[in-house]
Formats: structure tokens, sequence, C-alpha cells
């Protein structure tokens, strides 16, 4: 009887333990790898490439060197701590997709593999964009390869716009508000935008800052100070709030960019204009089959400089390789595939609508470029970049550049109260490492 | 006398056999309930004084970006409490915690006790039907809650602007941005929190009310006392130690709500939703300070134990009379 009775409990003890284990065990997410060929993780961010090029690519390279690719997409929402916490792991990606502007602070500590060897054997490699190839290197070494260049610029929609009388793209900023308020008196709905513009958009807003001559930080020497401040700086601020609050709805002033997604609303017809990158187009071109052939973009007209255009945000993405990746000989070689001519001109550019990342190659694409793509070219020849140091991901991470653009736009706090506040932010976290 | 005694203990056995067994079976039987806990024990310990030990020995060290990619950080020992300590953000972000806690668990236990008063009135089939409305939205996952809660309250498509507007009593809301001003995202959070927390409040204070022995009640009529006298007089009297208990785990959960504001306002606008919790992921994962980060997450599970000392003590003896 305490035979059995102490067998029991034994058997009891040993199933609890084992299940209870079972239950807070965390299953590790590496691939088996049984088969031939090794297995590559590769991680791409959300609107990088469309679903069909994003299928070519991983199946040309599968053909190519008989590995097998998974590839996850991910969210731009607190992407860096998702980077930072992937990376720190033992089994990380073997390849990442990091916006240029927070390469700075991966690069800087460690997270990346060089690639300074190996940058000869990358194409394009002596002309690649300064925008994406700065951020990535660090005391002379390069960490990351450029993948794709983003502009952004007006796409509109040439119904809309005809309707209402217009039917040419404005070439100046006074023709550019005289349209837009032609627009708006067609459609006087409450949910209705001619521009939808949240305040929260500030690669628009950066270009309405630099435009009127002002910037966000200046380094001299080693050290960083904020610039929000100065009259120019101060007039840009204004003429963003000025017009952002005339033409986009007012629940827009402290909206998310992506919530609700501008180019959601162009397609549903509630605003005839966005901004927007080439691959917006095909988006909405994707979302409402409609729009295609009736969708067209011209580079946002400057103020300053009539007859120019305002300095573009120089967006983009560079692809890099983990420090910890088990897969690093695979990954290189997926990294030199992406920078390939071939790649780069049928799907980062044709495909996806991103301008390739060299210069050599934007010449080569904008012969054969349809109409509708043709401006965010133009966009990259006159570009802002933002404060090329690890610190300015913090500033991006923690959403106080948002918040700033915002909080003018709704007129929550004065250019100058919002100006103050922001440069004393900037200054403690660029000059933070 | 004796062999009554012995009795029991020697079923059918010789008697010095049966001594020594007994002995060792009440050692067995002292024993079993510690072996039993051995694996929850364990599992308790890994998941999560394990954490606990490395979140104070991270606080305790510079522990930035490149620490966690290449495993060296420096000893700082206590650098980081005192740069949170004197941090001009600490006192702000301390009081809007607590009014906000104060807030919460106020708002919590008020209705819950009125839900719960209202369970002891309602007949079987409502009383039925209402608590599976309130396990329903007890069990539903705080995330889904919130991704659901900023549907309702978006600007532009939202329900509540569209009910407010329609009513037109409180004039044009059909734009109104809730999450714009720090007040207004609290009284959202606040709904949010005091939804999915009310269910266990009330449910624990029904299964509390319907344990009050009635004789109570009817002499208390019979003196010609009302109902608010009544309540007063005989119910919390004899709810104390569970309303202990209720405020306890309410001040615990509410002090350290999180999802809820991350997934809202990220701590915005400005820094103006920004409590404790939310203040040391902040400075962990956009300022890259990890050891702060840390310091301010021991900083808050000190001041816990502080608020809910002197309740706990009171609550163990409380528990000690009954």
């Amino acid at each position: 009887m305490r035979k059995q009775r102490s067998i029991a409990v034994g058997a009891a003890v040993a199933a609890v333990a084992l299940a209870l284990t079972g239950c807070s065990g965390n299953n590790d997410g590496g691939s088996a790898g049984g088969g031939d060929g090794k297995s590559l993780t590769v991680w791409l961010m959300q609107d990088t490439l469309t679903e069909a090029s994003q299928k070519a690519v991983v199946d040309q390279f599968q053909a190519q060197t008989g590995a097998t690719v998974k590839v996850e997409i991910q969210q731009w929402d607190n992407i860096n701590t998702k980077l930072t916490t992937a990376l720190a792991t033992d089994n990380p990606p073997d390849v990442v997709e990091i916006g240029n502007t927070d390469v700075p602070l991966f690069a800087a500590n460690g997270a990346l593999a060089d690639l300074t060897s190996d940058k000869k054997d990358l194409e394009g490699s002596n002309t690649w964009l300064k925008g994406l190839e700065g951020p990535a290197t660090v005391d002379g070494k390069l960490y990351a390869a450029p993948f794709y260049a983003g502009t952004r610029s007006v796409i509109y929609n040439m119904d809309m716009w005809s309707k209402a009388g217009v039917t040419a793209a404005p070439k100046s900023y006074t023709e550019l508000l005289t349209d837009l308020d032609k627009v708006k008196a067609t459609n006087s709905a409450a949910d209705f935008s001619a521009f939808y513009l949240p305040g929260t958009y500030w690669y628009n807003a950066l270009s309405f800052l630099y435009d009127a001559g002002g910037a966000l930080a200046q380094q001299s020497g080693s050290n960083w100070k904020g610039q929000l401040e100065t009259s120019q700086s101060q007039q840009g601020l204004q003429d963003f709030k000025d017009f952002e609050n005339k033409y986009s709805t007012s629940a827009s002033r402290t909206a998310p960019m992506d919530t609700p997604n501008p180019t959601d609303l162009f397609a549903t017809g509630k605003t005839a204009t966005v901004m927007g990158n080439g691959n917006a187009v095909k988006t909405i071109e994707q979302s409402n089959p409609k729009l295609v052939g009736h969708v067209g973009s011209f580079p946002f007209p400057s103020k300053a400089d009539p007859g120019k255009n305002m300095p573009n945000f120089l967006g983009g993405s560079d692809i890099a390789i983990a420090t910890k990746s088990k897969n690093p000989k695979l990954a290189l070689q997926f990294v030199k595939f992406i920078g390939s001519d071939d790649i780069q001109v049928k799907q980062v550019a044709e495909a996806s609508g991103h301008v390739p990342v060299s210069d050599q190659l934007i010449e080569q694409v904008v012969k054969t470029l349809p109409d509708d793509l043709k401006s965010f070219y133009e966009g990259a020849k006159l570009s802002i970049s933002t404060p090329a140091t690890p610190g300015w991901a913090t500033i991006e991470s923690d959403a106080s550049v948002t918040d700033f653009f915002s909080q003018i736009a709704a007129g929550t706090k004065t250019p100058q109260q919002a100006g103050a506040d922001f440069d004393k932010h900037l200054n403690d976290a660029l000059n933070a490492s | 006398m004796t062999t009554i005694l012995r009795a029991p203990e020697s079923s059918g056995t010789t008697r010095p056999a049966a001594t020594t067994r007994s002995a060792a079976g009440r050692r067995g039987t002292r024993a079993l309930p510690y072996v039993l806990l051995l694996p929850a024990a364990v599992v308790l310990a890994l998941v999560q004084g394990y954490p606990l030990v490395r979140l104070v020995l991270i606080s305790l060290r510079s522990y930035g970006l490149r620490a966690l990619f290449t495993g060296e950080a420096p000893w700082a020992g206590v650098a980081n409490y005192r740069g949170i300590l004197s941090d001009s953000e600490f006192v702000p972000v301390l009081a809007r915690t607590v009014v906000f806690c104060v807030a919460l668990v106020a708002g919590t236990l008020l209705i819950g006790m009125l839900v719960a008063l209202m369970l002891g009135e309602l007949g079987r089939r409502m009383r039925t039907a209402v608590t599976l409305c309130l396990i329903a939205a007890w069990a539903m996952p705080s995330v889904a809650s919130t991704l659901i809660w900023q549907w309702l309250f978006q600007p532009l498509y939202g329900v509540v602007n569209w009910g407010l507007d329609s009513v037109r009593v409180f004039g044009d809301f059909s734009q109104h941005d809730w999450l714009a001003r720090s007040g207004s995202a609290f009284f959202v959070v606040w709904t949010l929190v005091v939804w999915q927390s009310v269910p266990f409040v009330a449910l624990t204070l029904h299964a509390g009310l319907s344990q009050i022995p009635r004789t109570y009640y009817e002499a208390a009529a019979l003196e010609g006392a009302g109902y608010w006298q009544s309540f007063r007089i005989i119910t919390i009297p004899f709810l104390r130690p569970i309303l202990l208990l209720v405020t306890i785990l309410s001040v615990i959960w509410d002090f350290t709500v999180f999802n809820q504001i991350w997934i809202l306002t990220q701590g915005g606008p400005g820094s103006g939703t920004t409590t404790l919790g939310i203040w040391a992921i902040v400075k962990a994962f956009s300022s890259q300070s990890y050891g702060q980060g840390a310091a301010i997450a021991v900083v808050s599970v000190l001041l816990l134990l502080g608020l809910t000392a002197y309740y706990i003590r009171r609550l163990l003896r409380s528990g000690d009379e009954l």
C-alpha cells in the first residue's frame, strides 16, 4: 500500500514536472536544416518589395545557390527594439534590412558584420548614393550595403484634379496652392482632404524646414546642436503648419502616419492628394485597380526658390549581416545578390517602385521609367539627411520627432515653444554616445 | 484508553511494526506536499526569480547597446539610481503613476462593488447572463481589447465619436482626437482598464457578499436600519478581509499597467502619459540605457512593496482572526 502510494506519487511528480517544463519551454526559432542546402533567415520591412517581386527574388536566389530562404516581414513600428533584441540573441536573423537613419546605431555597437573587405565585390559600390553609404560607415569601416533609396513626391488623383479644373501638374508653390484650393472647393465633406498630410508626416515637414533655410541640428567638432529656434527654422515650421491645417482634415493633425493609411484614403477617394514614395503608387494601384493610369506624381515645389523643388528627405534602407549569424558566407551571397544590377533594376526599381542605390543605375533606369514614377527620381537630386550619429535612432524610437511636428500642426505648442523643447531633447540625445 | 488510542493506528498488524511504520508514514506525509510543489517552485524560480536577479544586476552596471552585443558591462554601483532620482522627469512620472493608479483603483472598486451588489439582487437567469458577460470581458487578452479600443476611439471613423456626434449634446465630435491630449488619453486608458478589472472585483465581492448570513440583515431591518446603514454596519465589516485583498491586488495591477498605455499612446503626447513602466521601457529601448531602465523598474518594485506593506500586514493579521 505504502509502496504503491510512493510509486503513484513519483509518477505524478514526474508527469507534472515534464508538463510544466514543456509549458515554460520556448521553441527556439531555428529551422531544422534537413535536406540539401542551408537555410537563411532574412528580415525585410513592410512595403519594401511587392509580393510578386519578393517571390521572384527568393526563387531566383534559391535556384542559384540551392539554399532555402525564409523571409520575415517586419513593421516599422518599434523596429529598433525588435532589431536590438533579435541581433543580441545567439540565433539572430542572418540578413536584416535596416532603415538608413537607424543603421548608425547598430553599426557603431558591434551588431553588424564588417563588410569593408567585401566592398569591392559588391556591384556598383564606387557610385553608391552617399545618403545610403554614409550612415553605414563607422570609422572608415563598412557595416551594411545600400538596398534602395526612397524619395517622396506628391501623388495626385488626375481625375479628381481635372474635375476641379486642373489638368497639368503645378510647377510652383503658388500654383500648387491655387490648384489645391480648386480641389478643396469641389468637395466639402468633413472627412475629405484636398491634400491628406498627417501632422506626424515628418518627411514632408523636414522639406518645409530645410526649404526655408532651417535645419534639424548642426555639428561643430564632435558636438551636435539643435537648430530649430533659428528664424529660418521657425519660418519653415510655420509654413508647414499653415499648409497642413489648410488642406488636411483636423483629425489628421495628430493622427499617426499609418493609421489611417494615406494610400487607403487615396484609393477610396477620401483624398485627392497624398505624399508618398514610388512604392505607394504601386500600393494604390493594387488596392484600386480602377486608378491605374489615373495616378500622377510631381515633386513638391519649393516655396523659397520658385522654379526649383523642395529638398527631399532621402530615405531608404541598407541591408546588413548579423555578427552572430550562423551562415555568414551565404548571407554575404544574398547581400551581393540584392545589390546586383539585375535585381536592382528589375525588382527594386521597376517592380517595387524604389530608387536604385547608385548614380550609375539611376541614369540607366530613368531612361525607361513610366511617367508616374519619374518625379521620384527628380527628388533624389536635392536631398536632406538626418544627423549621421547613433543618437539619432533615439529620436526616431521615442517618437519625439513625430510628436514635435504634430504638436505644431495641432497648435498644442507654438513653433517657438516646440522648437525650444525639441532642441533641448536633440542636444541631449545626439550627444549622448 | 490506550487500546482505543492505538486501535486506529494498528489496523491488523503487530504493535511495534505499526508504530514505526506510522512514524515513517507521518514523515512521508510531511514531505509529500513539498515534493509535489517542487516542479512548480523550480519553474517559478526560473521564470520569475532569475529575471528579477538579472534586473537588479543590470541596474548596478553601465549597460548600453554595446554591452548587449559584446557582453561587457562596466560596474556602475548606484550611479544609475542617482541618475534616475535626480532626473527632472522623475517627479512628474511618479506623480502621474500614483494619481492614475488611485483613479483606477477607486473606479474599479466602486463600480465593482455596485456590480456585486446588483448580482446579489438579480434572479438566477439574469445573474448567469451578467456573470458570463463579466467573464468574457475579463478573459479577453489585454492587447486585443486595446486594439479594439483604438478603433472605437479613432477620430474620423470610430464608433464613440460617431455616437457622441449623433446625440448632438456635446457639440461637434466628428474629428475629436481622444489621444491628442494627455487628460483625455488617460481617460480612454482608464475606461479600458476599469472595464477589464471590474469582473474580477465584482465576482470576488459577490462571492464574499453571498457568505454573509441573511439573519443579520433581517435583524437590522427589524431594528429600523435603512439600506445604507445596514450596508455600512453589516456588509463592510464582513467584507473587510476580501476588500483588503482586492484593493491590494488592484493597486499592484493598476500601478504596473503597461500594455494599454503603450499600445494607445506610447507614453505620448510628448511624454504626457508616461508612467513608471513606460518610462523604464523608453529609457531602456529608445535611449538604449538599459541600466537606467532596470533601475527604474527596481524603484517601482520597492515603491509598490512600500505602498502595499501596511495592507498586506493587516490582511495577514485579519486572516488569523478569522
